[in-house]
């Protein structure tokens, strides 16, 4: 890997204006992605690990979401001084996003082929002859048996898998430099998800592409991600490469979190689990977000939001008991 | 140890047919979704049963809810056949047997209060008289760790887990002996999920309670179950004790979904047995063994011949020629 990196996020701030207040969804996420790097972005639901995929591609419902703060780089230029033209011509091309759901992703009432060849004619003019070969070139690459008769096929004529792979297909269609997938396997089964992720990661190492892996499950994580950040009410709590991730894990949220996930390894003893619930991110309490809920809370964590420490040059933690000195 | 056997499921079928109608309706292919599928499940414990959508653990588990009736086979309860209960003794195994659901979000209905929620299924039991169905409310509630007052509330005042906790305090009214479980914890958040199994787990050594659980999630399924069985297209591969499968799985299908659920750090994405292709259409069964389209064991015996389901090792049943 090199030390070059191809993203990087300052200070990210992204709220909703709702009628009951403001949700602060992204509140001061920084990060990173190098060229040729998977990060993993992990956490619960309403984390804000989705917000911060979108933010990054500018695709916040509108006009509830706005990014309030902050700066994305790509390639040391801020996306959010992108006009809104400059930004289509961005999507799709140079940073692609596979979504979710591969059920309602795809236009059910348009073609498999007229689906994959609209990015191909918008991005790369390509038209004709071309796009048919180009989508079936693609096809065949995200393994799609038969081509040529899927090509004229419509959605609901294929499986969950398929649908996902073609997802895949339209997201590295126009060659990005960077690929978000979000909780691309969630709707998936076991071996579909295994499939998919076997599939993506050797188009990933192959091109050497950049991407950001949205998942909360860990053995995902740990088959597809160099680094790994977590996140928890709108914050990176933890980052580190993934293998400290599993072996040393330093926040008592990210420690909860592989203490409470049922191993295929391990005993039929009682689980591990977090006590509480997630908290609510139009009253989030003062201090750590995750003070409410942890075994070892000091006064101070319920004052003032903690730090970063490093605990060495590439593993860092938001956390009191592990900050060396009280600011 | 010898305990009595609470259900047992023989030779079991569901077939749904497939019409097509224009002016007459015609029948023009039939589903398979539950084909031959035999099991028992002892008293206070638990059989949890995995595979892909589609392969007919959910039909498997409306049938013993009654709310399917099987094409062919027998489901007996206490050794009593369930499918010509009526009238008082319909409502007793439909009271002992209860069930929780995947989504709590839509299992729960929304219009009504927590309260009216727990008190249908004992009502319908036919067995508490009012004051009593207000007293064991209140018991319930504080068993799946609500407060008494909760019970005036609705169900989108409570966040996904506490839904999870209402379904399931709604399964324990009427004083139920087997849960069905149909994939309790996958709409959960991960930190949310441990605590919903500790309690499941808690309330079964409470109880001597029996589950049946069905989940897509092998750890999951590994931390619940006593037993395992591995379904694939209508019809169990491999049935054994939990840590035996997990340790020593013989069926190719059962390898290949646990290879592709283990966390994997040190050997990243090695050439594990895996599976190649989709999963075959149930219109559309393949003939001999059901996996040979998939498996990398296929050899020419499977193309001809279903395998039959045997008992390998004392305590573990698998259905596979290489076997």
């Amino acid at each position: 890997m090199n030390n070059q990196n191809l993203l990087e996020i300052k200070n990210l701030k992204t709220q909703f204006h709702t009628r009951r207040g403001i949700v602060k969804a992204v509140d001061g996420v920084s990060f990173s992605v190098g060229v040729g790097e998977v990060l993993g972005i992990v956490g619960e639901s309403g984390s804000g690990k989705s917000i911060t995929c979108l933010s990054i591609l500018r695709l916040l419902p509108q006009p509830a979401g706005r990014i309030v703060e902050g700066e994305i780089l790509l390639n040391g230029d801020n996306l959010l001084q992108k006009s809104e033209k400059e930004m289509r011509r961005y999507r799709g091309s140079r940073i692609a996003l596979i979504p979710q759901d591969p059920m309602s992703s795809l236009n059910p009432v348009f073609t498999i082929g007229d689906q994959m060849a609209t990015p191909l004619r918008y991005h790369l003019g390509l038209s004709g002859r071309q796009v048919s070969e180009k989508v079936e070139r693609l096809l065949t690459q995200v393994n799609i048996p038969s081509p040529k008769e899927r090509y004229k096929q419509y959605p609901h004529q294929m499986s969950g898998g398929m649908r996902q792979r073609i997802l895949g297909g339209i997201g590295i269609s126009c060659d990005p430099v960077l690929l978000i997938a979000d909780e691309p396997t969630t709707a998936l089964d076991v071996i579909s998800q295994d499939q998919f992720i076997r599939l993506l990661k050797a188009i990933q190492v192959e091109r050497r592409l950049s991407m950001i892996w949205v998942t909360h499950d860990m053995s995902v994580v740990s088959k597809v991600c160099d680094r790994v950040a977590v996140m928890y009410a709108g914050r990176i709590v933890e980052t580190a490469p993934v293998d400290i991730l599993f072996n040393r894990p330093a926040h008592p949220y990210t420690i909860g979190l592989m203490r409470s996930i049922p191993e295929l390894n391990t005993g039929r003893e009682e689980l591990f689990s977090i006590a509480g619930q997630p908290p609510d991110l139009l009253n989030l309490p003062p201090g750590c977000q995750f003070a409410p809920r942890c075994e070892d809370m000091k006064p101070i964590c319920q004052e003032k939001y903690p730090p970063v420490t490093m605990l060495d040059d590439r593993h860092s933690v938001y956390c009191w008991l592990k900050a060396d000195h009280d600011h | 140890m010898t305990t009595e056997t609470l259900l047992e499921v023989r030779s079991l079928k569901k077939y749904f047919p497939v019409t097509k109608s224009s002016l007459f309706t015609k029948e023009t292919g039939t589903v398979k979704a539950v084909d031959g599928v035999d099991f028992t499940i002892k008293k206070g414990e638990t059989l949890g049963l995995v595979g892909e959508s589609g392969c007919g653990k959910t039909t498997l588990a409306n049938l013993i809810l009654l709310l399917e009736h099987p094409t062919a086979g027998n489901i007996r309860f206490k050794s009593r056949e369930i499918s010509g209960l009526q009238g008082k003794e319909l409502w007793e195994y439909k009271a002992k047997v209860q069930a929780v659901f995947q989504d709590p979000y839509s299992s729960l209905n929304p219009r009504m209060k927590v309260r009216n929620l727990l008190m249908e299924p004992m009502a319908a039991g036919g067995i508490w008289s009012k004051a009593q169905q207000m007293e064991r409310i209140g018991r319930l509630l504080d068993l799946i760790g609500l407060q008494e007052r909760d019970a005036g509330l609705f169900p989108h005042e409570f966040s996904g887990g506490q839904r999870q906790r209402i379904a399931i305090a709604r399964a324990l009214g009427p004083d139920p002996e087997l849960i069905v479980l149909d994939e309790p914890v996958s709409a959960l958040d991960v930190s949310i999920r441990s605590q919903i199994m500790n309690l499941l787990k808690r309330l079964q050594r409470t109880f001597n309670l029996t589950y049946l659980l069905i989940a897509h999630d092998l750890g999951v399924v590994k931390h619940m179950s006593d037993w395992v069985a591995v379904m694939y297209l209508g019809k169990i591969v491999e049935l054994a004790k939990s840590d035996c499968l997990y340790s020593s799985p013989l069926h190719p299908y059962t390898r290949a979904l646990i290879a592709s659920a283990t966390i994997a750090i040190s050997d990243r994405l090695q050439k594990e047995e895996t599976l190649t292709g989709e999963i075959p259409s149930p219109l559309a069964i393949p003939q001999g063994c059901r996996l040979h389209t998939r498996c990398p064991q296929t050899f020419d015996l499977c193309l001809k011949e279903a395998p039959e389901f045997k008992e390998k090792e004392p305590d573990h049943w698998v259905a596979c020629h290489n076997y």
